[in-house]
């Protein structure tokens, strides 16, 4: 398997991720290879552990931005589930979510970093 | 050359991904957030700005507002770049003068639109420009026909043009002057410009005037002053019969400045006896102008005066009375007007 495969055994929607960078595969890997970076400087659980509420809003509306743009739709869903979450305070209820999300981003992460 | 487009966002990913889709066309510069925008502005002449809303340091709200208030907006498409929902902030952002929301995530339409309407403002600014210059030629012949009318009269009164050259001068110096020193008197620099071409055709209704009295070297007699003082009345004849050569906003000035340039601020004056304020601030300056230059000037009726002579005359009221301020404005002023002139000599 490759990549492009892997990713799609893990819901990645990669066939819209190709499309949005002008149907070239290669383009879509050299980007998407880029979320390990995202992945790994923002972070969302933290602050709202610490109550930095505003932070965590901010980072977790970039995270849904940049999984949006890669098609990374698992993480799409479930960082736009928790933007909404936060905007309407249920903390509690967007901390359970992220936790849920964490694993599933972290297989994504690894499966890009054998690639890297 | 390549257009520049500005792409400002926090994420390097989502950069380099409008990068990536506009790259082939158009040179591309980046900002990581708003303060870094705002100084790209400063180095890039960019045609279009893709403007994240969320970022750190200074937002895309904030961008966009100084934008605004710098009147960017209307020259360069601004389009905002977001993945939030939030129909407010987007409507505040349409309202400041965002041309389009372009939502993350991105499709391959949004290309399409972003090029359509940098497209679109390319044939706006370009007509803008077009008009602006047809504007500006269209004015500058306009002014010439004037002057050239001014010139025209002058000469039937045995002058070079100099005269028209020097009320210009001289009105403008003590409009400013007026304008700073009296804030009852204050008008924008736009107006004083105005005032300014218009004082040219102070003296248009001198074409109506028969030449034996108007190159007459001695001494007017009492009837040929009366005709001779009918030049005023005879310019707003003049101008209401040729008001399309005119600037609509340098008409109504040149109109009141030629019927009332010879009012005085004790009401002995003519041809409707205005008193005071009664007299715009502008025929008043005028007036002065015009009596210090046809002291200070050879007329076929009198050689000229010294310039301390003429300034004795205004004072003393031999020329009639002025306004008390535009007299103080003249004699903190005459000098660099006299500088002026020799300089030019």
């Amino acid at each position: 398997m490759n990549l492009i495969e892997e990713l799609k055994t893990l819901g990645v929607n990669t066939e819209e991720g190709i499309a949005r960078f002008m149907d070239n595969p290669t383009l879509y890997e050299k980007f998407v290879k880029r979320y390990v970076s995202s992945a790994e400087t923002i972070h969302v659980l933290e602050f709202i552990e610490s109550g930095e509420l505003e932070t965590a809003k901010a980072n977790c509306h970039n995270l849904k931005g940049v999984t949006g743009n890669l098609s990374l739709t698992p993480l799409y869903d479930g960082y736009s589930e928790i933007m909404a979450l936060l905007r309407a305070d249920d903390i509690a209820g967007a901390k359970e979510k992220l936790e849920a999300l964490l694993p599933v981003q972290d297989a994504i992460v690894a499966t890009l970093k054998k690639y890297l | 050359m390549k257009d520049t487009i500005l792409i400002v966002d926090d994420q390097e990913i989502n950069r380099a991904i409008l990068a990536e889709y506009f790259k082939e066309a158009y040179t591309i510069v980046e900002a990581e957030n708003g303060r870094e925008a705002l100084e790209q502005l400063q180095h890039h002449k960019v045609c279009a700005i893709l403007l994240d809303l969320f970022m750190p340091e200074v937002d895309g709200m904030a961008v966009l507002r100084k934008l605004n208030e710098t009147g960017i907006v209307l020259h360069i498409p601004v389009f905002i770049i977001t993945a939030a929902e939030d129909n407010e902030m987007l409507m505040e952002a349409y309202n400041l003068g965002a041309v389009d929301v372009v939502r993350k995530p991105f499709n391959n339409f949004m290309r399409c639109r972003v090029n359509n309407v940098i497209e679109l403002y390319h044939h706006r600014n370009d007509l803008e420009a077009l008009v602006k210059e047809q504007v500006e030629k269209l004015s500058a012949i306009n002014m010439s026909m004037v002057e050239t009318l001014a010139t025209l009269i002058e000469f039937r009164d045995c002058e070079s043009g100099e005269h028209v050259r020097r009320i210009c001068g001289l009105t403008e110096i003590l409009m400013h002057a007026v304008c700073e020193m009296y804030p009852e008197y204050y008008l924008p620099e736009a107006e004083i410009d105005k005032i300014v071409s218009a004082s040219i055709l102070h003296d248009v209704g001198k074409i109506a005037i028969p030449d034996n009295i108007l190159q007459k070297p001695g001494r007017l007699t009492k009837e040929e002053f009366e005709i001779m003082k009918g030049h005023t009345v005879k310019g707003c004849e003049i101008l209401e019969k040729i008001p399309d050569i005119i600037d609509n906003d340098i008409y109504h000035y040149s109109y009141d400045i030629a019927r009332h340039h010879h009012e005085r601020w004790d009401g002995r004056g003519y041809p409707d006896g205005l008193k005071g304020d009664e007299i715009t601030i502008w025929a008043q300056v005028v007036a002065v102008a015009d009596v210090y230059d046809a002291l200070t000037s050879p007329r076929v009726y009198k050689t000229a005066f010294s310039h301390e002579k003429a300034v004795d005359m205004i004072y003393n009221g031999e020329c009639g009375m002025f306004n008390p301020k535009v007299l103080e404005a003249f004699r903190l002023n005459i000098d660099t007007y006299r500088k002026g002139l020799e300089s030019t000599e």
